[in-house]
């Protein structure tokens, strides 16, 4: 067969075991960047016409275009196109380029309510269709209880995916390139027909009907493949169709699901087995294994779903978390680093710094040196990727799996996760003193208790009090995360993701915090230091005289450290005590985007001294301005936290000036690997690098159109900065920047 | 023994060679008339550490200084503490690191010399190459420095030079080339010039201010000037290496 012709090893041709392809045909690469290529003409053409079209959709205040006739879906749009002429690569979410598309399966009202903020009409057609049909958000409302509801206007719980595609799902896209439809038809109704002999229970029928429309998939993603003129029914033959049919996956699963996180996986390395195939027969030269990547990522660049504003203060800069992860190490200690980890970086040169997709570069101590180095210097060049510990994460996740949204592990095709935004830690605290009352309404919403009526807040009282009142939350979270998940599979499962999973699939449950830091210097404050509460007429606690001084998170203090740890450590614990949904695997994350700033304006003053309104810190990240031991005791602080606790990921983002890198660009970039080296060995797991003046983000601010493509990280995720609003922008620039003075 | 220390950075990509630990110890004896720390100056003041807690908080960050780094003690004079420090080098030599000490040279003495028998690098910052100028600017001869060099150079240590550049005092090309000429030898890796700066004229004592120079920064265009000569009369230099040497029981 011409499709594996040259390709070796024998278990992948018996099972779908991509890794295994991977394993016994990959080249690593040691060597360094001088090999790359720039653009070709074709490049720079189609290139300047995405360019001027997004420069457009600015214009038209960040939305180019909303078709409100259709509804998304596989087949729904005629083939489009940027220009049919100059495309390697095609498939467009709709009918034209940047053209945004509906997509009610999670809630009609937000699909409505996003076409009215940017001045359009759902058509009446989309909506008759709709009032005769459940959406996901129609079910869980259905079955939230009061309590849920509170929690969820409250904002102790906040960004759940009960309006919108919950995502975090990553495809197996390389399936289709390797395999082919047709071949992946035949493996899921050999599953179907074996549990179609199995006892019909409830798990047993959900899954044959799961089956079923995931099979129903497959059909349409063939046709949808077929009106572009290819017929990835069989297995890809070239570098190009291989690039081709794992798009085609990838833009299937965009199109039916608008998912808030819609990895990309880790497509790269599998390409790469092509690419060398065609080097090695002359069918493609370095100029065009290069230019085919470009055009790849022009089309990633380019994809988009339709918003509302309220969504974008929790998830700003009109995100996809498009993720994919680059180089790690093997399980047979090789490096996984190939020319095209280099190629997919170079994308950021070759077209500009931007934050889609989102790379994220697996940091292992044993990567080839010439491969940090060229990370080091990509990150200098652009703000634009992270880097995530692979020497942590392989042991648990083997070395074929992939990153959801910012940093969420899983073996790709084999695991998935139950996406579960994150609770409001400092306000949990603050119900918890003030006996189960919302402190900025009153409002009763948790276990009504006395409000603590210490005159000195005593540590060991309070903790007992936050102790009781998180368990309550994790309770309630679970069973709240439940209700949305079973929803969701009802109402919006995604079947063209699934369908390139397993059938028997690993589920996370992925709960998370926000504003540990927040939390932890508060009760630093109240052991360490004098913390009086301040009541209003009602007897509430809205506020505290701080007397005397504290220690606090980020740097290196393990008076401070420890809780911190023991907190994340507990609140896992807490939440592991209840059922979930599909016997999925409770796991936790350290994470914000960069809804640390919503957060912090529903949530009162805290007893650390930060005030009403203030935002948190993002992810892990200590409290800005706190940090007085310099960078590498923020970090260590950090690193301490565990991600067996926390295995759904710690988010840590780290801003330095280019001045306290170092002299020269020699020296910024041997210093930023030995910071990556030394952070990681610590046993942290991520960092966002940033590496840039605060003066340039503040000019940017006054002079948007002088940076244009200003690019910068700001929790697990890049954004162009000019689409943050005033408030996050603002934020971003209050985060501590470490530099030499 | 115990050591008073001036301030510590834990992130340190300036004075000497890959990402650093920097510990500045207070107490100088030089009273520099541009001097950017002269809050360190002080022998009596600084925060007390004991041996411990210092080498304890180089080991908190040890995984990032052993990779293409070290620690530097800078100062202040870290050289006035000479005997505090054979202590702790001894100890960080073992756990592998490389040592730099950022000086302005001192009289030779005993504590010194067996400190230079343990680290791998000197930075020597040499404020002028006019004896005249040089005791006008610091307080102090200049043969103590040159003495300094010369014993470096017999022990056959790595070592970089330094020099602050002051628009008027020290900014001519001729001045320059004294100084490459000057500090040359097999063992010296590096040249640096530094651009005056004013952001610590705050730090000065209030009974010494008449002694402050008060001149500009230094521009950028003379800096260029001054590191595009260097480089066209001392190419062999310049490396960033950390050349660990072995330990002399």
């Amino acid at each position: 067969m011409k499709a594996w012709k040259g390709f070796k090893g024998t278990q992948w041709k018996e099972q779908v075991e991509v890794r295994d392809f991977i394993v016994n045909n990959m080249t690593p690469y040691y060597g360094d960047e001088s090999f790359l290529e720039g653009t070709t003409e074709r490049t720079e053409k189609l290139w300047g016409k995405v360019t001027s079209l997004m420069a457009e959709e600015q214009l038209r205040g960040g939305v180019f275009d909303i078709d409100t006739e259709r509804v998304s879906s596989l087949l729904s749009y005629e083939p489009g196109y940027i220009d049919a002429s100059l495309e390697e690569i095609v498939g467009l979410q709709t009918d034209a380029p940047l053209k945004r598309s509906v997509n009610p399966f999670g809630g009609i009202r937000m699909a409505r309510d996003a076409c009215e903020a940017y001045g359009y009409k759902l058509s009446d057609q989309v909506e008759e269709q709709f009032s005769f049909k459940t959406t996901h958000n129609d079910g869980v409302f259905r079955v939230y209880s009061e309590t849920m509801k509170k929690l969820r206007r409250s904002g102790l719980i906040t960004g759940l995916p009960d309006a919108y595609g919950r995502g975090r799902i990553i495809g197996d896209y390389r399936r289709i390139a390797l395999y082919g439809v047709n071949r992946l038809v035949d493996f899921k109704k050999t599953d179907q027909k074996a549990l179609s002999e199995q006892p019909m229970n409830e798990d047993n029928i959900r899954l044959m009907e799961e089956i079923f429309r995931q099979l129903d998939f497959l059909g349409k993603l063939k046709a949808m493949a077929k009106a572009y003129g290819h017929d990835i029914g069989r297995p890809a033959e070239s570098a190009k169709e291989a690039i081709q049919w794992t798009y085609y996956g990838y833009l299937g699963a965009i199109k039916e699901q608008n998912g808030a996180a819609m990895s990309l996986g880790r497509v790269g390395g599998f390409l790469d087995i092509y690419i060398e195939r065609d080097l090695l027969s002359g069918d493609l030269s370095e100029k065009g294994a290069q230019e085919l990547i470009d055009d790849f990522i022009i089309k990633l660049r380019m994809a988009r779903q339709l918003r509302t504003p309220d969504y974008n203060e929790l998830f700003a800069g009109d995100p996809l978390w498009i993720t994919e992860v680059v180089g790690g190490m093997s399980l047979d200690g090789r490096t996984l680093v190939t020319k095209n980890a280099f190629r997919f970086l170079n994308t950021l040169v070759n077209l500009g710094a931007a934050p889609e997709p989102n790379l994220t570069v697996l940091w292992s101590k044993d990567l080839p040196e010439t491969f940090k180095t060229y990370c080091a210097a990509i990150s200098i060049k652009t703000d634009a990727i992270q880097y995530e510990n692979d020497d942590l994460m392989r042991p648990i996740f083997g070395d074929d799996y992939g990153i959801a949204c910012c940093v969420s592990a899983m073996k790709i095709g084999k695991e998935m996760q139950f996406f579960g935004a994150r609770c409001n830690l400092p306000k949990v605290f603050l119900l918890a003193i003030n006996g189960g009352y919302d402190e900025m309404t009153g409002e009763q919403i948790g276990p009504e208790m006395e409000v603590l009526d210490d005159q000195i807040l005593d540590f060991d009282a309070v903790m007992q009090r936050f102790d009781l009142y998180t368990d309550w939350l994790c309770g309630q979270y679970v069973n709240t995360m439940n209700v949305i998940h079973y929803m969701h599979d009802k109402y919006a499962y995604e079947k063209t993701q699934m369908a390139l999973h397993d059938t028997d699939v690993h589920r996370y449950m992925a709960f998370g915090i926000a504003g540990l830091s927040v939390v932890a210097d508060s009760l630093s404050a109240i052991k360490h230091s004098k913390v009086t509460p301040i009541r209003n007429e009602q007897g509430w606690i809205v506020d505290f005289v701080i007397e005397g001084d504290f220690p606090v998170f980020g740097n290196d203090d393990d008076r401070v450290d420890k809780i911190a740890i023991a907190l994340s450590k507990s609140f896992h614990e807490q939440l592991s005590k209840y059922e979930t949904y599909r016997n999925s695997e409770h796991t936790l994350s350290l994470l914000t985007i960069t809804s640390n700033v919503v957060y912090g304006l529903k949530t009162g003053n805290t007893p650390d001294g930060r005030r009403k309104g203030e935002p948190f810190a993002p992810g892990a990240n200590p409290m800005r301005g706190r940090e007085k031991n310099g960078a590498i005791a923020a970090l260590n602080s950090v690193a301490k936290l565990p991600f067996a606790s926390c295995k759904d990921g710690i988010s840590c983002t780290f801003s330095v000036t280019p001045a306290t890198l170092g002299k020269t660009e020699s020296d910024k970039k041997s210093n930023l690997v030995a910071l990556l080296e030394g952070y990681f060995s610590s046993g942290a797991h991520h960092l966002n690098v940033n590496v840039l003046n605060k003066d340039k983000l503040i000019e940017a601010m006054q002079h948007p159109q002088r940076h244009p493509t200003l690019t910068i990280r700001v929790s697990g995720y890049a954004v162009d900065f000019h689409k943050l609003s005033r408030a996050q922008q603002l934020e971003v620039i209050g985060r501590t920047f470490h530099e030499r003075v | 023994m115990d050591l008073k220390i001036h301030k510590l950075e834990s992130f340190g990509t300036l004075d000497g060679p890959g990402l650093r630990g920097v510990i500045f110890l207070s107490g100088c004896h030089k009273s520099c008339r541009y001097c950017h720390n002269a809050d360190s100056w002080s022998l009596s003041g600084g925060e007390v550490w004991s041996e411990d807690a210092l080498y304890d908080w180089i080991m908190r960050n040890k995984s990032y200084y052993l990779i293409n780094g070290g620690i530097t003690f800078s100062g202040g004079e870290p050289l006035l503490q000479a005997k505090a420090l054979i202590g702790l080098c001894h100890r960080l030599k073992k756990e592998g690191f490389h040592i730099a000490i950022d000086t302005a040279s001192v009289t030779m003495n005993q504590d010194v010399e067996d400190l230079l028998k343990i680290i791998d690098l000197i930075i020597l910052d040499i404020k002028h190459v006019n004896p005249v100028t040089f005791l006008w600017l610091t307080g102090e001869m200049m043969e103590i420095t040159i003495n300094f060099l010369e014993i470096l150079i017999n022990r056959k240590l790595d070592y970089w030079i330094r020099q602050v550049i002051v628009e008027g005092v020290n900014d001519t090309i001729e001045e320059l080339k004294i100084l490459e000429k000057k500090t040359y030898s097999r063992y010296r890796r590096r040249i640096e010039l530094i651009p005056h700066h004013n952001m610590g004229r705050h730090k000065w004592p209030i009974d010494s201010i008449e002694t402050r120079l008060d001149a500009d920064e230094t521009s950028e265009q003379t800096m260029d000037r001054l590191n595009q000569a260097l480089l066209f009369f001392s190419k062999k230099d310049n490396t960033n290496e950390t050349i660990k040497r072995p330990m002399e029981i």
